[in-house]
């Protein structure tokens, strides 16, 4: 899941991402309005954790740009802003959460995983696939009753790729969802983190829930 | 009693009061003197002169002949004499004081008066019986001489015993009831008059009063928690200009201390609320993996950042606490201002460098102020602070001495292109930054207000200028520093 922070106190920008990232998050992050608003317009982002005050250009003048521009992604506003108008007025301006400042950063993680599975129209946290069990507000995943072990990366290639279920992704929307913003990467990064993920998710003889579609990339039907 | 002593006293009430009071009281007055008058007027003017003349009539008919006095009266020209109704009854007493003469009205009765000599007519009130209240005159007089020039009239020659003495009483049931007709005509409209009087005083005491209840309407009416309201009266009247002039300057004041109140505390607020989801943000998140020490230890590093911040900002809005409540102490000193400047530079100096700001020093060696130094220090190291935060990369702080009106004025000048004018007003309210966002948490904006407050506890004045892009800040020392 790919999100973006806009938030203009280099600290907490580079906390919250680090922190998102254990997570299982792809994140990237933004100093001013203006460069989250190039930045939300340019890539697709399945959630935006916007401050509010913000030099350039204010978060609300970025989630009215965005909104005005038809963009549709799931905006947590962040704010120091604790009246209850402010609230309102942010909610109002098509926001879909608002978390006062200072705010408990599980709290942070199980909301913006909520936006996340509005996004994909999923009200329950947990997806099956046969006898495995995928909680993305939890960020666990289970073969029976059993917990298995996997990164962040790797919960995050499921999680991706169980929301997008029946439909073949490509490589290319792997890579851009795992690791924009961090540079070059090895070119079969994605191939290693499907087989690490189809290794630790094997059940038995059951054939592999993550197939191959040779030329365009995964699937899980 | 209790329920009238438990009311406020009013304006209203006590004018009413004072009117009625008043009203009455004069009415009252002038009804006695206008009565007492009319009686006067009318009695001793109109009636006692009737009745004299009348007396005359008798004197001039009273006639000494050889053989003796006599009256010389026919009571069929005056019938008034004949009848015991009366009005009028007579005696005439020789100076023998034996009786000449009696009217006919007075039948078996006497005038119940003595009838000796009088050298003055003599007015009295009588009460005769069957006739009721009677004015009677009692007067002396020479009985006139047959033939002889003589009018009656007594001199001072005249003895006693030589004099007639006559008694004429007339009575005064007419004339009272005149006097009583009046009377009542008078109190009747002296009534009347006080009526309006209050209706009209009701009138003028609602008319003149009216300015004061729409002022006491419109003081009521505010909101504590609208403090926009200002009170405009719908008649303004001289008498009430000076309290609703200060009345809406009192509101504009309040007012601007509540906004200042509610900003000074939502700033505060939001300058906590940053650092501290900081500071929880590096917490929980660095205990979520506190195996990559890698991370750990940057975020100790922040940790540490942060609280110096929070420090820095306690500790301002510490002093400033101080100064408002006067708890700031002021200890004069000497003060070498090179010095001062010296090392707030070189506090400075680390961001001027990384900058490109640099320093135009122009102020004169060894140029010593009487001040407090700690404060002093804290003044020069703000303003130095800002101006090298603040300018653009690469522009250069001037500092020089000037003398404005015979006072030392230390002038601080750099580019400032991101002020406009009406910041000027604003910049040293607490919290304010010229950025709304307050990016940048290394200043939470009270360096300025520390900067006015310690130069207010010191006796200096502030000017401000913008001039082509470039701000002026002169602090001017009190007189007689040096």
């Amino acid at each position: 899941m790919k999100l973006l922070i806009i938030e203009d106190s280099a600290r907490l920008q580079r906390t919250l991402k680090r922190g998102l990232e254990k997570e299982g998050f792809a994140v990237d992050t933004a100093g001013d309005g203006k460069e989250g608003y190039a930045f939300a317009a340019a890539y697709d982002y399945d959630v935006l954790i916007l401050d509010l005050m913000l030099p350039g250009m204010s978060g609300l003048e970025v989630l009215k740009k965005l909104r005005a521009r038809g963009f549709k992604t799931h905006v947590l506003i962040l704010s120091a802003k604790d009246q209850v108008q402010d609230r309102i007025k942010g909610l109002e301006m098509g926001a879909d959460d608002y978390l006062i400042k200072p705010f408990d950063f599980d709290e942070l993680v199980a909301r913006t995983r909520a936006l996340v599975r509005r996004r994909y129209e999923t009200k329950d946290p947990t997806i099956q696939v046969g006898t495995l069990k995928v909680n993305t507000a939890l960020g666990k995943a289970y073969r029976g009753d059993h917990e298995i072990s996997l990164t962040p990366k790797e919960f995050t290639l499921l999680e991706y790729l169980l929301a997008r279920r029946g439909r073949v992704v490509t490589r290319e929307a792997l890579l851009e969802h795992l690791y924009a913003g961090y540079g070059e990467v090895a070119g079969n990064i994605i191939d290693v983190v499907v087989c690490n993920i189809r290794k630790k998710i094997k059940s038995g003889d059951e054939p592999s829930l993550i197939e191959t579609r040779r030329g365009f990339g995964y699937v899980i039907p | 009693m209790r329920w009238f002593r438990g009311r406020q006293p009013s304006i209203r009430g006590a004018l009413t009061r004072d009117l009625i009071f008043w009203s009455g009281l004069n009415i009252l007055l002038i009804g006695f003197l206008l009565t007492g008058a009319l009686e006067k007027i009318l009695l001793h003017q109109l009636f006692d002169e009737e009745l004299e003349k009348r007396a005359q009539a008798l004197v001039t008919l009273t006639k000494e002949f050889d053989e003796g006095i006599e009256l010389d009266y026919a009571g069929e020209f005056m019938p008034e004499f004949e009848s015991p109704e009366g009005p009028e009854y007579f005696e005439v007493w020789l100076p023998n004081g034996t009786l000449l003469e009696r009217s006919e009205s007075l039948g078996d009765r006497e005038l119940p008066v003595a009838h000796g000599f009088t050298p003055e007519p003599v007015y009295r009130d009588i009460h005769l019986e069957g006739a009721g209240l009677c004015r009677l005159v009692r007067l002396s007089f020479l009985a006139q001489k047959e033939d002889a020039d003589v009018d009656g009239s007594l001199s001072a020659e005249t003895r006693p015993d030589q004099a007639v003495t006559l008694l004429l009483a007339r009575k005064r049931e007419t004339f009272d009831n005149l006097t009583t007709s009046l009377n009542r005509m008078i109190w009747a409209a002296l009534v009347w008059a006080l009526v309006i009087c209050l209706i009209q005083g009701r009138y003028t005491l609602n008319k003149g009063l009216k300015p004061l209840e729409d002022l006491r309407a419109q003081v009521k009416a505010i909101d504590p928690k609208q403090l926009d309201a200002r009170i405009t009266l719908e008649e303004p009247v001289r008498e009430l200009r000076a309290m609703v002039d200060q009345l809406n300057t009192l509101l504009e004041r309040l007012e601007s201390a509540v906004i200042r109140e509610r900003r000074f505390t939502s700033d505060v607020a939001h300058e906590l609320r940053t650092p501290l989801a900081e500071l929880r943000s590096l917490v929980e998140v660095g205990a979520k993996d506190p195996e990559d020490t890698e991370m750990v230890s940057d975020f100790f590093g922040d940790v540490r950042e942060v609280t110096l911040e929070m420090q820095g900002m306690v500790s301002n809005l510490l002093e400033l606490t101080r100064c408002d409540t006067g708890a700031r102490v002021v200890n004069h000193e000497p003060v070498n201002l090179a010095t001062v400047i010296g090392k707030a530079w070189t506090r400075s100096a680390e961001t001027a460098q990384r900058r490109r700001i640099k320093l135009d020093n122009r102020l004169a060696e060894g140029l010593l102020v009487s001040s407090d130094g700690a404060m002093m220090d804290q003044i020069i190291q703000n303003l130095i602070s800002n101006a090298v935060t603040y300018s653009p990369r690469g522009s250069t702080l001037v500092l020089e001495s000037r003398e404005l009106n015979g006072r030392l004025a230390l002038a601080f000048t750099n580019p400032a292109p991101q002020l406009e004018e009406g910041d000027l007003s604003q910049m040293f309210n607490r919290f304010w930054q010229k950025d709304a966002s307050r990016t940048g948490s290394e200043n939470a904006g009270l360096g300025l207000s520390i900067v006015e407050s310690f130069a207010g506890l010191l006796g200096m004045d502030i000017k401000t200028r913008l001039y082509r892009g470039n701000l002026t800040l002169s602090l001017i020392f009190p007189p007689n520093i040096n």
